[in-house]
């Protein structure tokens, strides 16, 4: 192991030294200990698997946990894995930088790196000698903190020598010490294959030919929120003795901000429901009971934005008269829920919220069909 | 000293967590996110869809027991979480928890999972150590004012003392915490968006030392500023922020012209609604005499500086809880039910444990056991 001294006075005459170092050691499947705008890091070749396992036996007891990876810039990211519109927009605006972009992995990285059906971390660090590496490399790096596992992340090489047993110690080729560095916290990680652009667009719902053509049930142009509410209401007011016979489904189709709460809002006050109804983005499902004398059941709220399998809500339980379903970003499961509404003959009706203006937005409900609404595949 | 131990369990939405307290010390603390499920899965964030599968609960409970030092056969009580949560998120703690009671025969203690933000202050590393300012008893804490803020919740919560609790405001519609994921979604940030934010913020304010001097430039309106009451309210913010975005993307300008501005702006418009609840709540409640937080948006170094400012200057004492107890975790269940016992409740024994069920909209105040 050779320990080489990152002084900042010595960096003009040292510089181009220590990176060859590094590069050196990289290119022999060696282990290389540097320096990063959070913690120490180590280096391996993310494309050499024997430099890869090397770097499993040294870190020892990682059980699949992933190993995220150092590149140059967005172009080097891309041909290690799929680059979609979020991932590139973070690319684009916040790095480098202490942000981990989570992405789907391409087969090109080392076993251990990446597996298969796996994402892969992806950093830039903001520390230029560690592109300087990448760049003269040509190659990505793992940028995994360089204590063993269960160890604290090291910011002291002294330290770090101490709390290192021997025999782990024995892996690592080079260190490059840039002294004590400021304690600052573990990069922010962001995945950015939950929820793809394509899937969460609104408005995806597409009705046959003849629905899109027919008018809606009920319109308006809402300039408040007071306004949307009411529009709520007096779509439930429309359709309020459906529940007796069948369930009621409303799928709501808009952007974020659109006015989707307050639309059920005014849904939940029809249904003479005092509690105050919340967006269930994060609770998923929200549910109330009400009860209007031979009117009575439960109005169930739903959010599909966080949830990733529709079969674990069982939905189609909750499918039955007297229930009143809300489904927002409904386009998510739309497939699957079709087959439900058929089952439980549901009545459905898909209210599309689109911008009007700056301030205004326009709100159509349409009575759909059975075999008006389709699955958009394109 | 009190080495009751207790294991707890908490599934609430998409961690699936489980801690073991000795009495008061937290000795083990283990959730799936950061236990080494990745290969098995994906993914580095949790997930309803792998969270519900059983064989992770049974995995976080062994580990945790393995770091803990303990069998099953040491732990005198179980705590779970029945609520506020997502059913099918709830259940699988709440079946996994009340078989391990009934299997083993010990009592069942069933906590809220919003006792467990309020009083996970209160807990004590595996060290023994303390957040709280030294010399005090917990009794000098209350009453206490409570500010519980995450992806689900925006409540302020008087505490009268431990076990009695009232929300006096709460959010209308959109929690902070899902207002902050959803306006870094508009902004293209990823999941999950919170810390995106902060980040950003908190680079652009290291780099304009007057940064103080763009806020206002994008209209950002404070939320519920003049409601008159104590409650929150955050997708007329959403709303505003969709429509801003959108005239800034239409107007041709790239958004790393503007981005790292407007989060600078939203971290400070969402603060100041945070405030001006707080600040009249402690008005209107002159006997409060700590401040707590809790929940993922109190990971945010921004905001827990502002709202610790505002309680000291209005000479309340400021309790913060370690970083890991802030977001969910099962260390705060085992906090809550160690008051609990030690209240003297002594659990749900037997066959009884099966009776007890998940109430997702659970409120602190509304507890039925």
């Amino acid at each position: 192991m050779k320990r080489v001294n990152l002084d900042e006075k010595l960096i003009q005459t040292k510089r181009e030294d220590i990176i060859n170092l590094a590069v050196e050691a990289l290119e022999k499947s060696g282990l290389v200990i540097y320096p990063t705008e959070t913690c120490y890091g180590i280096a391996a070749d993310a494309t050499n698997q024997a430099a890869v396992d090397k770097l499993l036996r040294y870190k020892s007891r990682r059980e699949g946990k992933p190993i995220s990876i150092a590149v140059l810039d967005e172009s080097m990211a891309r041909n290690y894995a799929e680059i979609n519109e979020i991932a590139h927009s973070i690319y684009a605006n916040f790095l480098p930088g202490p942000i981990t972009v989570v992405s789907k992995a391409k087969d090109t990285l080392a076993d251990g790196v990446s597996s298969e059906f796996t994402t892969i971390g992806i950093r830039i660090p903001d520390y230029p000698l560690v592109l300087e590496i990448i760049k003269k490399l040509g190659r990505p790096i793992t940028a995994t903190s360089a204590n063993i596992s269960y160890n604290p992340r090291p910011y002291n090489i002294d330290k770090y020598l101490k709390e290192t047993p021997e025999k782990h110690l024995k892996h690592i080729d080079l260190i490059i010490d840039a002294g004590i560095l400021k304690p600052n916290d573990p990069s922010t990680v962001v995945d950015t294959t939950l929820n793809n652009m394509n899937v969460m667009r609104q408005g995806r719902i597409i009705l046959s030919k003849q629905t899109s053509e027919k008018d809606p049930v009920l319109s308006a142009i809402t300039n408040k929120p007071e306004e949307t509410v009411d529009f709520g209401g007096l779509n439930m007011l429309k359709f309020i003795d459906v529940p007796l016979e069948q369930p009621l489904v409303f799928l709501l189709s808009g952007e974020l901000g659109a006015g989707k709460t307050q639309f059920s809002k005014g849904v939940g006050k029809q249904l003479g429901i005092d509690r105050i109804i919340k967006s269930p983005t994060y609770n998923i499902m929200s549910e109330y009971n009400y009860d209007q004398g031979h009117r009575a059941g439960k109005l169930i709220h739903v959010d599909f934005w966080k949830l990733d399998n529709y079969d674990l809500l069982k939905l189609n339980e909750y499918m039955r008269p007297g229930n009143v379903l809300i489904i927002e970003w409904a386009d998510k499961f739309l497939s699957e829920m079709l087959d439900d509404f058929d089952k439980s003959s549901a009545k459905v009706i898909h209210v599309v919220f689109k911008p009007e203006s700056l301030t205004s937005r326009s709100i159509k409900s349409y009575e759909i069909k059975e075999g008006e609404l389709l699955q958009n595949d394109g | 000293m009190d080495n009751t131990k207790i294991l707890a369990i908490e599934t609430s939405f998409d961690e699936t967590a489980v801690a073991i307290m000795s009495g008061r010390k937290l000795i083990s603390n283990v959730l799936s996110s950061s236990v080494d499920l990745h290969k098995k899965w994906g993914g580095v964030v949790p997930s309803i869809a792998r969270k519900a599968h059983l064989d992770n609960i049974e995995y976080v409970y062994k580990e945790a027991l393995q770091r803990g030092g303990l069998e099953i056969e040491d732990i005198d009580y179980i705590a779970v979480t029945y609520g506020p949560g997502l059913a099918i998120a709830l259940e699988v703690g709440l079946q996994f928890a009340q078989n391990l009671a009934y299997d083993n025969d010990k009592p069942l203690i069933p906590i809220n999972h919003m006792e467990g933000h309020l009083l996970s202050p209160f807990a004590l590393n595996s060290n023994g150590k303390s957040v709280l300012p030294d010399g005090k008893d917990i009794k000098d804490f209350f009453p206490a004012m409570a500010l519980l803020v995450s992806g689900n919740h925006t409540e302020l919560v008087y505490a009268d003392k431990i076990g009695d609790y009232a929300v006096i405001g709460e959010t209308l519609d959109d929690a902070a915490g899902e207002a902050f994921d959803k306006v870094a979604r508009m902004l293209n940030f990823g999941y999950p968006g919170g810390p995106v934010i902060n980040h950003v913020v908190k680079k652009y304010r290291s780099e304009n030392k007057n940064w103080k001097s763009t806020i206002g430039e994008f209209a950002l309106p404070v939320p519920m500023k003049d409601s008159g009451d104590l409650n929150f309210s955050y997708s007329g913010l959403k709303t505003a922020c969709m429509y801003k975005i959108k005239e800034l993307r239409e107007s041709g300008i790239n958004d790393s012209e503007w981005a790292w501005k407007f989060c600078n702006e939203y971290i400070d418009v969402v603060l100041q609604s945070l405030e001006i609840k707080l600040e009249a709540a402690l008005k209107k409640y002159p006997d409060v005499r700590s401040v707590i937080i809790g929940g993922g948006v109190m990971s945010n170094e921004i905001i827990v500086r502002g709202i610790g400012r505002l309680s000291r200057s209005m000479d309340r004492d400021f309790l913060i809880p370690e970083k890991k107890l802030r977001t969910d975790n099962a260390g705060m269940i085992g906090v809550a039910a160690y008051f609990q016992v030690a209240g003297g409740e002594s659990g749900l024994c037997d066959r009884d444990v099966f009776s007890l069920d998940r109430v997702p909209n659970l409120r602190l105040g509304d507890e039925v056991f």
